[in-house]
């Protein structure tokens, strides 16, 4: 008796369709050969997509967003301050900058901001100072604020966000990352899939070579070449499929793939050419300058990336650990970031996507307001500190203005406290996502980003 | 009888886990080494990961040097060093399990930088290399090397309708090679690395040296062999993608 399936049909006329055709009908009708398939959000999102700026080693919130009028005047005074790193004799440290309000909602800015204190910009954001994080340790400090759990291994906020959103563009990766050349601390446990299926890993551009491995057709092989030989193999998968008593979709899947691949290896070039930008553009991100083009080409990128459909991009910059030489640490460090981040802010409100678009800007935790002698010297940094931080939110249905705040010291957040699952939470609820609905049974247990619940900090939200 | 396979009448198909393809890749090209035992090999991973500079608490990790020479590195998959900071990219993304956690069920995920890695990758065009070069010594012409592809890599004879279309794909890729210029890279024995200072946030700068790379024993390259056998080289590379290899029934 004649039988075909549906499946085996389509598969059949595949080939006159065109591939991008079959590869589309095979992903609109099965989930699994589509994971990142489009999902509608739980309720009504504030945000569709999220640019995630990592400042790694964690920033002194009293030396950027959290200024202490009460620490100056101590400088050099003897801390008797419990919680941090050092031990032993202990000082207060003045910040080195001075600090003024920028824009119209109170936000204040050490002088070091330039360009992130242009009230266009500055107007836009939120400053978030109650957060604590738990870890004194920078790789599990980073697990916390990036995976939810100090351990590591658990997956990233990012997988979480495509796990329960998809992707808008199947062509690029959902979930993107951006580094230095070297990987912070806990490297790519920062952005894993954890127990997610390994569809919602972050995939990071590499910053030199190549930005995706293998994107690249190799050197001996014409592009000509490369089509033919996709061609050819597609081939000898239907003729394999064709001897087959049941139809596999794993196998279909496979099929599609190599066509995707192949449309990868053109569209990801393109969206990372940076060159079509005009040079104002560029100009504004500080490509081209030397202390600020690094960063600035990412998030340069990061907007060519969310405007093309990637749903969440994190760039990670690292340097910001000044247990030493705070002064020259923060002032390189600040200057590498300001212009970038003001330049992204400025260019998403331009094109209208910064209403829709939730930006991040945060560390693993933030520094103490003392330090400990080196070799009998006042050495002018910070500890670790774990229970006072900043952050900076704008965009995508967050309030503009000043949220929280620490102690006169900075030693501790004081008011509108939270602890990092909240932050997690409010993410999620901004994205449309309800933390505890998506879950994820592992281990016996439907697992969640905030571990075991949390709480949306309503007062950055509008 | 059981089309739906729900009384077990018969063998679930399954893809081959990371390792059984890494092996079953060096199985065919003939050059797995069987040896038993020792200490851990240090197979070839993907250059650009092998020497991305990889942080470790206040400094830098050295970075990832294969074993010198072939017949240490091509061995089986379980003798590898596994490094829990740095996963060979080719087998983790064939879902070998993150070494950091405990596994109870690997994932068998096709997703699309498979496809990248299998068409692309140095190590894919090193076995398709190597494989060529065995079959085109000891075969007379394209059909025999036909056959003899299939016979390795699939475990049975080519149809007719497959010979004819290899042959024709063949017969085009030796006409349009132009590939003789192309050198594969040499492989560095110095790189420079730079990071920030901890304390000071300052910027420096340092040479690393690569000693392994100095006598390192290299696969045979793309540019190295004949134009026929480049062209059985792309042949080899296709039954290496195609399911009926990555998955066992």
């Amino acid at each position: 008796m004649f039988t075909t399936s549906r499946r085996n049909l389509l598969l059949s006329l595949g080939a006159g369709l065109g591939p991008v055709a079959l590869s589309n009908l095979l992903q609109a009708e099965d989930k699994r050969s589509a994971p990142l398939a489009l999902q509608p959000p739980m309720f009504a999102p504030r945000a569709k997509r999220v640019i995630m700026l990592f400042m790694e080693g964690g920033p002194g919130h009293m030396d950027t967003f959290d200024p202490k009028p009460e620490l100056t005047r101590r400088h050099k005074e003897e801390s008797k301050l419990p919680g941090g790193l050092a031990k032993g004799y202990k000082f207060f440290v003045g910040s080195p900058f001075g600090f003024r309000h920028a824009g119209d909602n109170g936000i204040q800015m050490c002088d070091q901001w330039k360009y992130l204190a242009d009230p266009y910009v500055a107007n836009e954001l939120c400053n978030y100072r109650g957060c604590q994080a738990e870890s004194l340790n920078h790789p599990e400090a980073l697990f916390h604020m990036n995976t939810g759990s100090r351990l590591g291994g658990d997956p990233a906020i990012g997988s979480w966000v495509t796990y329960g959103l998809g992707t808008e563009n199947e062509n690029l990766p959902a979930f993107v990352v951006m580094t230095e050349l070297a990987l912070p601390q806990g490297g790519s446990t920062n952005w894993s899939n954890g127990f997610l299926p390994p569809y919602y890993q972050g995939t990071r551009l590499r910053p030199e070579g190549s930005p995706l491995l293998d994107l690249k057709t190799p050197g001996h092989r014409m592009p000509a070449q490369q089509r033919r030989m996709i061609e050819e193999l597609t081939k000898l998968n239907q003729r394999h499929l064709e001897t087959l008593s049941a139809e596999d979709e794993r196998l279909q899947a496979r099929i599609a793939n190599y066509e995707l691949a192949f449309r990868m290896q053109t569209e990801i070039p393109d969206v990372i050419d940076c060159d079509t930008e005009s040079e104002q553009t560029l100009k504004m991100y500080g490509v081209d300058e030397p202390d600020t083009d690094a960063f600035g080409r990412q998030c340069l990128l990061a907007r060519r990336l969310v405007e093309n459909g990637v749903r969440f991009v994190q760039i990670f910059s690292g340097g910001w650990d000044s247990h030493d030489y705070l002064k020259q640490g923060h002032t390189s460090r600040i200057k590498s970031v300001d212009k970038p981040m003001a330049g992204l802010i400025r260019d998403l409100k331009q094109r209208g996507l910064l209403e829709d678009t939730l930006v991040v800007w945060t560390g693993e935790f933030g520094r103490t307001p003392d330090n400990n002698k080196r070799g009998g010297v006042y050495s002018l940094g910070r500890g670790h500190n774990n229970k006072a931080m900043t952050m900076l939110l704008a965009g995508g249905g967050v309030k503009p203005g000043v949220v929280g705040a620490t102690d006169d010291l900075g030693a501790s957040a004081s008011e509108c406290v939270h602890p990092i699952r909240d932050v997690h939470v409010t993410m999620l609820h901004l994205l449309g996502l309800d933390d505890n609905k998506l879950t994820y049974l592992h281990a016996g247990r439907h697992k969640q980003l905030s571990q075991f619940g949390g709480e949306v900090i309503q007062d950055v939200i509008t | 009888m059981d089309p739906e396979n729900s009384v077990l009448t018969h063998f679930r198909r399954r893809r081959l886990t990371a390792e059984e393809i890494r092996d079953s890749l060096l199985a065919v090209s003939g050059e797995l080494v069987h040896a038993d035992g020792g200490i851990p090999v240090f197979p070839e991973m993907n250059m650009e990961v092998a020497l991305q500079p990889r942080m470790i608490q206040f400094s830098l990790a050295p970075a990832y040097q294969p074993s010198v020479r072939r017949e240490e590195r091509n061995r089986r998959t379980i003798y590898a060093y596994h490094c829990r900071g740095l996963a060979d990219p080719f087998l983790e993304l064939f879902n070998q399990p993150n070494p950091n956690e405990s596994c109870e069920l690997r994932d068998d995920a096709s997703v699309t930088p498979q496809a990248l890695t299998l068409l692309n990758s140095d190590f894919m065009t090193a076995r398709a290399v190597a494989m060529s070069h065995a079959i085109c010594c000891e075969t007379q012409n394209t059909e025999e090397a036909i056959g003899s592809a299939f016979r390795r890599i699939l475990g049975r004879e080519a149809t007719i309708a497959e010979v004819e279309q290899l042959e024709i794909f063949m017969q085009d890729t030796h006409e349009n090679d132009e590939r003789e210029s192309k050198t594969k890279e040499p492989y560095p024995i110095e790189i420079s690395r730079s990071l920030v200072e901890e304390f000071s946030g300052r910027r420096f700068e340092y040479r690393e040296i690569l000693p392994k790379f100095e006598n390192y024993e290299a696969d045979l390259g793309m540019h190295e062999v004949s134009k026929h056998c480049r062209s059985l080289a792309d042949v080899c590379l296709l039954l290496m993608n195609t399911n009926e290899f990555l998955f066992v029934d």
